[in-house]
């Protein structure tokens, strides 16, 4: 009896309580999956609802170059069209691909067939652009991550990058459209070859020199403190009204995100409220040339043949050097001169291009420095060349002569082509002065 | 009394299995548990669904999912407008061959069920370049179809031997080639084929370096060999080499074509020919 009476009750008790149905409505109202295509929904809603598009913002991450801006416009069917300023083409053509919102871990934006953005990715390099097999580590893949006012901030998935989309007004969406990317670029870039010493006015603390590189887009704004260059540098997208940084620059202890191109008076100023704070163009520069060297002139470099800038007497003694070269047993021909500067060991090593016939060599010369706080620089024999070096030694004293017993002052150099030059002249021979070409390698 | 109390007990049972865990079958068209994605459908889904995916239960992948694609790669989608052009290559010259020969239910049964295109090539650390792989013989992935021409023939040759070759391993795990096969050039077989040229693979008796990675590899390279460059190009290719290897390679396209029609009824001379001029024709 017993033993048929507690399975029976047991069996009774797993027949009432096991299939009790558990409540099954969610405790958010909605199941998961249902929210998460509510978001989506909505955040395409979002993307849809400028009747102008946005501006775009894309900075490749590390290891990648510079800022690119684009017109991107999303419109129904999972549609999207874009200009950008990669080059004059995707800034004067419409591109036209598919988008779709995705749920992976975060709400995302894919940018899901090929267009613009992707050159950017590409490890094909079908633009020139990036690097081969890694591209310009650009994503097309974006996390959103906030909305304010009329700007999405949105993360590349992969590198990481920052991709900014700002609401865009009729006038704005009008400036891609007729192709102002590509124009805004040119204007940059002829501001940048006419201009000499640009300079931002901080009167508390000191003027910044202003600089803009159009390859890389980065801004830099410079000035000597505690006897060091010190440089803010941003990357920069270009924007109908002028640039949009990447990182804010503070000035004067207000911040700064967008620099304004006046096309009237052709110059570039920052706003700050309704004050206009310009660069302007000075006649001087804020920072002496001598305290780029081996900062951002990492090397000075003489031309291959005579040009403005080189005196009587250091043309005449590189002439005699190239002659000698030439006619010296190894027939040489005589290339640019590299005046290289390491300056944390404080070394200067000359490097000269030499070629016989097609092949080229590197003759080398040692050289310790000292700088004044004036700027005059004193070289020293730091070392016996190398091999090539050493067989031209005779032919290159007349000018080596000078480096190892002259002191130098260096200086900017106007050019009337290439613009902006440097100038080194000897201390002790004045008539002994030459322009260089500035490098950063 | 005992037998009562059993017969309650099993009424009870008996009651609760019907009425406790009846469901209520209220609406079962409920969205699938993380869908993820929602897209209007164009002009190339429709191509996909009519000449892929409703004859032969094929999908195609040609909008950016990362997570088809290496994650340690740097990739890019495929261009919309090469999507419809690959695809009717890859039909023409691939399903459409075999299917002349074997009919539909043949490509509907052993094919591979998901392609996924890629703009980009997808780049070794080595410097070499990956332009097709496969997975389980269930999904082909092609690369740098952003540079596809319908008029390039080595590219188009190229993409269809990663295709036919894929295909063939599906061949040969349903039916295994014969136990021979693998005696022609055992002594041949190495993991470092990618230090191999061709000219060297084709000396030892090998159709391709990539050949020497296993006798499996082996057997498929000979069949896509065999099929996309035809027989002019295969006889060109292997009269070229020395009479030693010329005979490894004959031997092995013996058995080649002693198993595709032992085992699947097909003359490979003949799909030879139909393929060449599918190429022909779709090159043009």
């Amino acid at each position: 009896m017993k033993n048929i009476l507690i399975p029976g009750l047991l069996l009774a008790i797993i027949s009432i309580t096991a299939c009790r149905k558990i409540d099954s409505d969610p405790v958010f109202g909605q199941r998961p999956d249902e929210r998460l295509m509510e978001i989506l929904e909505k955040a395409d809603q979002q993307l849809k609802s400028s009747e102008f598009g946005y501006q775009a913002y894309l900075f490749p991450s590390e290891g990648g170059n510079g800022g690119f801006a684009f017109y991107v416009k999303f419109d129904p069917n999972n549609r999207v069209q874009m200009y950008s300023d990669i080059n004059a083409s995707t800034s004067s053509q419409v591109g036209s691909s598919s988008y779709r919102l995705k749920a992976i871990q975060t709400p995302s934006l894919f940018f899901d067939t090929y267009n613009y953005m992707h050159v950017l990715s590409d490890p094909d390099n079908p633009l020139g652009i990036g690097g081969r097999a890694v591209g310009n580590y650009g994503d097309f893949e974006f996390s959103i991550d906030s909305t304010k006012g009329d700007t999405i901030h949105l993360t590349g998935n992969k590198q990481k990058s920052p991709f900014v989309l700002v609401k865009a007004s009729q006038a704005d969406a009008n400036f891609y459209k007729n192709n102002g990317l590509y124009r805004l670029d040119s204007t940059l870039r002829d501001y940048m070859t006419n201009a000499t010493f640009l300079y931002v006015e901080d009167a508390k603390s000191g003027n910044y020199a202003f600089s803009l590189n159009a390859d890389t887009r980065v801004v830099s704004l410079s000035r000597v403190e505690g006897g060091e260059v010190v440089s803010l540098n941003t990357e920069y997208a270009l924007a109908p009204y002028g640039l949009y940084l990447n990182k804010a620059i503070t000035i004067g202890g207000v911040s700064y995100r967008y620099i304004y191109w006046d096309a009237a008076t052709k110059s570039l100023y920052f706003k700050n409220g309704d004050t206009r704070i310009n660069i302007k163009n000075g006649t001087t520069a804020i920072i002496p040339f001598w305290r780029y060297i081996g900062v951002d002139f990492n090397s000075l470099v003489i031309n291959d043949s005579p040009m403005d800038g080189w005196s009587t007497d250091f043309t005449t003694k590189w002439n005699a050097a190239r002659v000698a070269m030439l006619n010296g047993p190894y027939t040489l021909r005589m290339g640019y001169l590299f005046l290289t500067f390491n300056k944390d060991v404080k070394l200067m090593t000359i490097n000269l291009f030499i070629y016989q016939g097609a092949n080229q060599f590197l003759a080398t010369y040692p050289y310790s420095y000292t700088v004044t706080e004036d700027g005059v620089f004193k070289f020293k024999k730091a070392g016996d060349p190398n091999g090539n070096g050493g067989l031209i030694a005779a032919n290159m004293a007349p000018l080596l002569n000078h480096i190892e017993n002259d002191r130098f002052t260096t200086d900017y150099f106007i050019h009337p082509v290439e613009g902006v030059m440097g100038m080194m002249k000897s201390v002790e021979n004045p008539a002994f002065s030459f322009s260089t070409y500035t490098t950063n390698f | 009394m005992k037998k009562y109390i059993v017969a309650i007990l099993s009424v009870c049972f008996a009651a609760s299995v019907f009425t406790a865990c009846s469901k209520n079958d209220d609406n079962l068209d409920i969205p699938l548990m993380y869908e993820g994605d929602k897209y209007a459908k164009n002009a190339i889904d429709t191509f996909i669904i009519n000449e892929y995916i409703i004859p032969y239960n094929i999908s195609v992948k040609f909008r950016w999912d990362p997570f088809e694609v290496p994650t340690n790669k740097f990739l890019v989608p495929v261009k919309e407008d090469v999507v419809i052009p690959v695809m009717t290559i890859v039909k023409q010259i691939w399903i459409n061959p075999y299917e002349q020969m074997l009919g539909k239910g043949f490509i509907q049964k052993y094919a591979p069920k998901q392609y996924v295109l890629v703009g980009s090539a997808n780049y070794n650390n080595d410097g070499t370049i990956v332009l097709g792989e496969a997975e389980g013989g269930r999904k082909i992935t092609l690369y740098q179809l952003n540079k596809f021409d319908r008029k390039n023939v080595p590219f188009v040759k190229q993409m269809l031997h990663t295709i036919h070759h894929e295909f063939a391993h599906i061949l040969h795990q349903t039916i295994l080639y014969q136990r021979e096969y693998k005696q022609i050039t055992p002594g041949g077989y190495t993991a470092t084929w990618y230090n191999t040229s061709n000219a060297q693979a084709l000396a030892l008796g090998f159709i391709t370096p990539y050949a020497r990675s296993n006798s499996d590899e082996d057997f498929v390279e000979m069949i896509s060999t065999m099929l996309v460059e035809g027989k002019a190009g295969f006889d060109a290719i292997v009269n070229a080499q020395t009479p030693a290897a010329r005979d490894l390679l004959r031997r092995k396209e013996a058995l080649v074509s002693a198993y595709m029609l032992d085992k699947w009824k097909v003359d490979i001379y003949e799909l030879q020919t139909i393929t060449q001029a599918a190429i022909a024709q779709a090159t043009n």
